[in-house]
């Protein structure tokens, strides 16, 4: 009992001196070299997982060059594709919305199989997939409307 | 990727806390520093995540506390007090002599007090003032300051009397009651080495 009441006020007076205590400046040096540290593994992160905006020009211009790349390839194989279909006997069994809709799936295919892949696994800038995703959406879409409108014509024409 | 700007905003916001949690657990400034620098480094990592968050402060906290335990446990042989110290009688009973004169006490100011019982602090052996530091400063249990320092409930209690005691010790001529409870325990005041003798 003594002793309880002898170890809580102890407890009290230390606490009370203890509380009082401000925080410790931390040294000026912290900063500087969290910072240096955290750059020192920027620098050696693959250029992959830098950011867009961390990129060099040269690398920007790589990468700009490398997409187009892969969009004109994508739009040229597309193209091709769609000439393929147009002579094929089985072209003679898709009509309109169906048409259209293999071009979409094949499209999908090689991007799936090809450029995309590669990118979205690789890649991993929320920014850069956007424009890419919107700007791959964007040739499908031109693609898509301009084989159904010359599909549509060649049939009004046929008929 | 973090914003470079935003984090050293973030670090300028925390850098005390974590510094001051990690100074008082290691009581030394260097190896203070080089856990603060690791803390630091583990949010940038996930600085995303604790930008907005209203627990970065607690997540820091827990961080600073479990690296300095672990620099500790690996890098310190003072760490084996807390394994060593049951099978080992004679040092349990072992208390530090601070020099610190107690005249002078009265005649120093508030700010010169802190620096003075900071030192007090980091004087202490690691065995007494990590127990110490969680209980008053973290605001941790026994039993959780006994489960986190992997030794008994009953260490646990024994490492924190003797801490406050020796720094009651100390800085007896700034504590108020002070006087009350030597008249009323007379024990406490017999000197340092009088302790579970």
């Amino acid at each position: 009992m003594r002793d309880k009441k002898k170890n809580d006020i102890l407890e009290r007076l230390i606490d009370e001196q203890l509380s009082a205590l401000p925080m410790r400046k931390a040294p000026v040096t912290l900063i500087p070299r969290v910072m240096q540290k955290v750059r020192a593994t920027q620098n050696h992160q693959p250029w992959y997982l830098c950011s867009w905006e961390d990129c060099s020009l040269a690398k920007k211009i790589c990468l700009i060059c490398i997409s187009s790349f892969i969009f004109a390839g994508i739009y040229f194989l597309g193209y091709y594709l769609w000439s393929l279909f147009q002579t094929s006997a089985f072209y003679e069994f898709l009509d309109g919305v169906q048409s259209v809709a293999w071009v979409f799936y094949s499209l999908l295919q090689i991007l799936s199989n090809n450029a995309v892949q590669l990118l979205t696994v690789s890649v991993k800038q929320p920014v850069f997939l956007c424009i890419l995703i919107l700007m791959v959406s964007g040739v499908m879409a031109l693609i898509a409307i301009s084989s159904f409108i010359s599909k549509w014509i060649n049939l009004s024409v046929k008929n | 990727m973090p914003d470079d700007h935003q984090f050293e905003s973030f670090m300028r916001d925390y850098q005390d806390m974590v510094f001051t949690v990690a100074c008082r657990l290691l009581g030394d400034e260097t190896e203070a520093e080089d856990i603060s620098q690791e803390v630091f480094i583990r949010a940038y990592k996930i600085f995303d995540q604790l930008v907005d968050s209203p627990t970065a402060g607690g997540w820091l906290k827990i961080v600073t506390r479990n690296l300095c335990i672990n620099h500790l446990k690996r890098f310190r042989n003072k760490w084996c007090f807390f394994s060593e110290i049951e099978s080992n009688s004679t040092s349990d009973q072992q208390t530090i002599e601070i020099p610190v004169d107690s005249v002078q006490l009265e005649q120093i100011n508030e700010n010169e007090l802190h620096v003075l019982i900071e030192q007090l602090l980091c004087k202490l052996p690691d065995s007494q003032r990590v127990p110490l530091v969680l209980y008053h400063f973290e605001g941790m249990t026994y039993e959780e300051i006994a489960a986190e320092l992997n030794i008994s409930l009953g260490k646990v209690k024994t490492d924190i009397f003797r801490a406050r005691e020796c720094l009651r010790k100390k800085l007896s001529s700034r504590f108020p009651v002070a006087c009350a409870i030597n008249d009323e325990f007379p024990e406490i005041t017999k000197g340092p080495n009088s302790m579970g003798k």
